[in-house]
């Protein structure tokens, strides 16, 4: 399997749970990994080999779907923000995903994020790659 | 997820190349401290933050999500090879990942006050700042030049000093203000995926 072909499918593994409930699905599967990572810059490595490279392919299966990045979900490259005051669509208990750096505060609502799943922004001067 | 330089595949669970030209290069993405909590509580702690705008030509994509429920698709589930019933699927948990060794805390089982976990994983010691009530919880080292700083087991984030911690590993008060702990990685996350990555994670049990 080709590269390309490789990265497709498992990219799909990770979304395709979205997939399911956008076609009208009647359980809704959430995708499960809420981290952020710095972008752009990759610098610390880790002194060991890559063990979890196996194990993750092993984890979930790479051949099922054939969903391509971009196709469904768009991500988000330097978004718009607004004050927190504005954000007047947000309910008190709604789950929100907060970065700090710098002494910049930045909220990524989960709501949102269930459908464009990757940010690509800055915060406090850095840039950050945030995904859901 | 694919970079657009190299078009390598990168896991958000570690920030490790999957596969791809840089795949077995060594480079990782730093995986930063993310706070899942509720909007009230975001908004009480950083009155100041901005907010993801609302894309209105997205609208009808957009959904009410309530993490750690819902099922899991049978269209997704075919795509699963590790499964564990060690816990429901969706369980909501906080995934923490020392490098050595991997604990999975389940979030219902929290306090609904801010609390204080202090454990050892992976021979060495760590805290959990905890907020069942908001969904909140990450892991932080309680090293500090080498020392490892006890909290109370008061409601809050307290060292026994008196300094007061956020969200965010910082003293915010007190004779240690200024002070940043070591974030370990760590996220909120559903227990499907997290066992799915790291089968060897064990679970906290109090």
């Amino acid at each position: 399997m080709s590269r390309s072909a490789v990265f497709v499918a498992f990219f799909a593994t990770v979304l395709a749970g979205c997939a399911s409930t956008d076609v009208g699905s009647s359980t809704t599967a959430e995708p499960s990994p809420t981290t952020t990572t710095t972008a752009a810059t990759p610098t610390s490595t880790r002194d060991q080999g890559s063990p979890q490279q196996s194990d993750t392919i092993e984890a979930f299966d790479a051949s099922y779907l054939s969903l391509g990045p971009g196709a469904a979900f768009p991500a988000l490259d330097d978004p718009p923000m607004v004050a927190g005051s504005d954000a007047g669509w947000l309910e008190a208990d709604d789950i929100v995903l907060g970065l700090v750096n710098a002494g910049e505060a930045q909220a990524f609502p989960a709501s949102q994020l269930a459908y464009h799943h990757i940010v690509n922004t800055t915060i406090g001067g850095e840039p950050y790659l945030v995904t859901y | 997820m694919e970079d657009r330089q190299t078009g390598s595949v990168w896991t958000h669970y570690d920030g490790q190349v999957l596969t791809g030209p840089l795949a077995g290069s060594g480079i990782e993405l730093p995986i930063q401290p993310m706070v899942h909590t509720t909007w009230a509580d975001w908004l009480n702690q950083y009155p100041g933050t901005e907010v993801l705008d609302w894309y209105e030509e997205y609208a009808g994509n957009y959904r009410s999500v309530k993490p750690g429920t819902g099922g899991i698709g049978p269209q997704f589930q075919e795509t699963i090879l590790n499964w564990d019933d060690r816990l429901e699927q969706n369980e909501l948990v906080l995934g923490v990942d020392t490098g050595e060794a991997e604990r999975a805390y389940v979030m219902a089982a929290l306090p609904i006050e801010p609390s204080v976990i202090v454990d050892e994983l992976g021979g060495e010691p760590i805290i959990v700042f905890a907020d069942g009530g908001s969904s909140f919880a990450l892991a932080y080292s309680p090293l500090v030049d080498g020392v490892a700083l006890e909290f109370t087991m008061n409601v809050g984030w307290f060292s026994i000093d008196g300094s007061e911690w956020d969200a965010g590993g910082t003293a915010v008060s007190g004779s240690l203000v200024g002070t940043q702990l070591d974030f370990v990685t760590s996220f909120v996350t559903e227990w499907y995926g997290w066992a799915a990555y790291h089968p060897d994670t064990s679970i906290y049990q109090g």
